[in-house]
């Protein structure tokens, strides 16, 4: 067998929370690719519900991924050190001793899951429904603009398109009438 | 009267903090931790993810009624698929591999660590363990490598599987849905 191929087994084998740390990001960097391809090839699904889905979903990638190691990977290496330091200690257990480092490379799996939880279990969807709904409104926002009639000069007076949203006031109407451009 | 606090040298000290020295119970959960699987990981997140992230769609406020069903639904089929299939998928692995670095004729209950260590012994000398830390190591071993040999198979099976059966599921949960508001509205009418 390669060499590099040993030496990564043994490293991951020998720390376990770093290597589920590292298995749970790629498991969910390939779900993610997974899901939005199922979403974007599902007929059954209705393209507005699409608009909103889609998106959500690469947000959920991204954001399960990134948030996943913002918080976990500093959770582990903090639980390491109240460890090492001796904030967290072990009764009747031997600093430095065999039993103790397999205590905190226990600590550090569970600091690893706790990460996960907190980050793709609640912080992911909380950040991506925020971010899904932005691109939601922005997507209604392209539709509607396309339905809106276009501007046509002949029919529609020049003051109310640079004015728009003002009320419609004589004094305006008065001051185009006069400029000549009013066609009847 | 502001008094001037005085600083204490060993206020920032991060060493200077003590928790109680964690027991034998909490040691032994630990211990037990130390030797989870990919299996164990995937059964705890998917379980928190199955309540949490479709409690916190239905909660979104920002989108209307619908959107947030959709979503909330959505959220719960991919828990239960993607836990479904990551367990199924991993626990085949993890045995297989296990059964392949087993003493002939224990099932993969007793595993062969001398096989394990002939097989990776360059990568467990340039480690330099001790011996009961080398002997943990090479215990994980065939779970790190049924693990992996799991995500090459879930790159098929999150297309081929989980993508599909996520749709179904969440047609499924929505029909279940529909047919509970049903009976909600019939029970109200007089």
């Amino acid at each position: 067998m390669p060499d590099f191929i040993q030496k990564l087994i043994a490293k991951f084998a020998n720390d376990n929370g770093k290597f589920l740390f590292i298995n749970a990001a790629i498991g969910w960097f390939l779900a993610s690719a997974a899901q939005t391809f199922g979403i974007f090839a599902n007929k059954k699904i209705d393209k507005e519900d699409k608009k909103f889905l889609v998106p959500q979903e690469i947000f959920d990638g991204l954001s399960n991924i990134g948030l996943y190691a913002i918080i976990t990977a500093p959770l582990m290496n903090l639980t390491e050190k109240m460890i090492d330091k001796g904030v967290i200690s072990f009764r009747n257990v031997e600093p430095g001793s065999a039993k103790f480092k397999s205590l905190k490379g226990g600590a550090t799996v569970l600091a690893s899951f706790a990460g996960g939880i907190i980050s793709t279990n609640i912080l992911t969807p909380i950040i991506r429904n925020k971010l899904g709904t932005i691109a939601q409104r922005k997507a209604m926002k392209q539709k509607i603009q396309a339905v809106m009639p276009k501007y046509d000069p002949c029919y529609q007076p020049l003051f109310r398109k640079t004015a728009e949203g003002s009320p419609l006031r004589m004094s305006n109407y008065v001051a185009f009438a006069k400029s000549g451009k009013l066609k009847v | 009267m502001i008094r001037k606090v005085e600083s204490n040298n060993n206020t920032l000290n991060f060493g200077a903090i003590k928790l109680k020295p964690l027991d034998e119970k909490a040691q032994n959960i630990l211990a037990k931790a130390d030797n989870f699987s990919s299996v164990h990981q995937k059964l705890i997140l998917g379980t928190f993810g199955l309540i949490a992230q479709p409690a916190i769609d239905l909660a979104n406020k920002d989108v209307d009624k619908d959107t947030r069903k959709v979503s909330a639904l959505r959220s719960a089929a991919k828990a239960i698929i993607g836990t479904a299939t990551g367990l199924a998928v991993r626990s085949i692995t993890i045995k297989a591999t296990q059964l392949k670095f087993s003493k002939k004729g224990s099932g993969g209950k007793i595993l062969d660590e001398q096989k394990i260590y002939k097989q990776f012994k360059n990568g467990f000398d340039s480690l330099r363990l001790e011996p009961d830390k080398l002997s943990d190591a090479i215990k994980r071993t065939p779970s790190v490598i049924g693990s992996i040999m799991g995500l090459a198979i879930m790159i098929f099976t999150n297309f081929l599987v989980d993508a599909p059966l996520t749709n179904m599921t969440m047609e499924k949960l929505d029909k279940f849905m529909s047919k509970l508001g049903d009976k909600e509205d019939g029970e109200g009418e007089v």
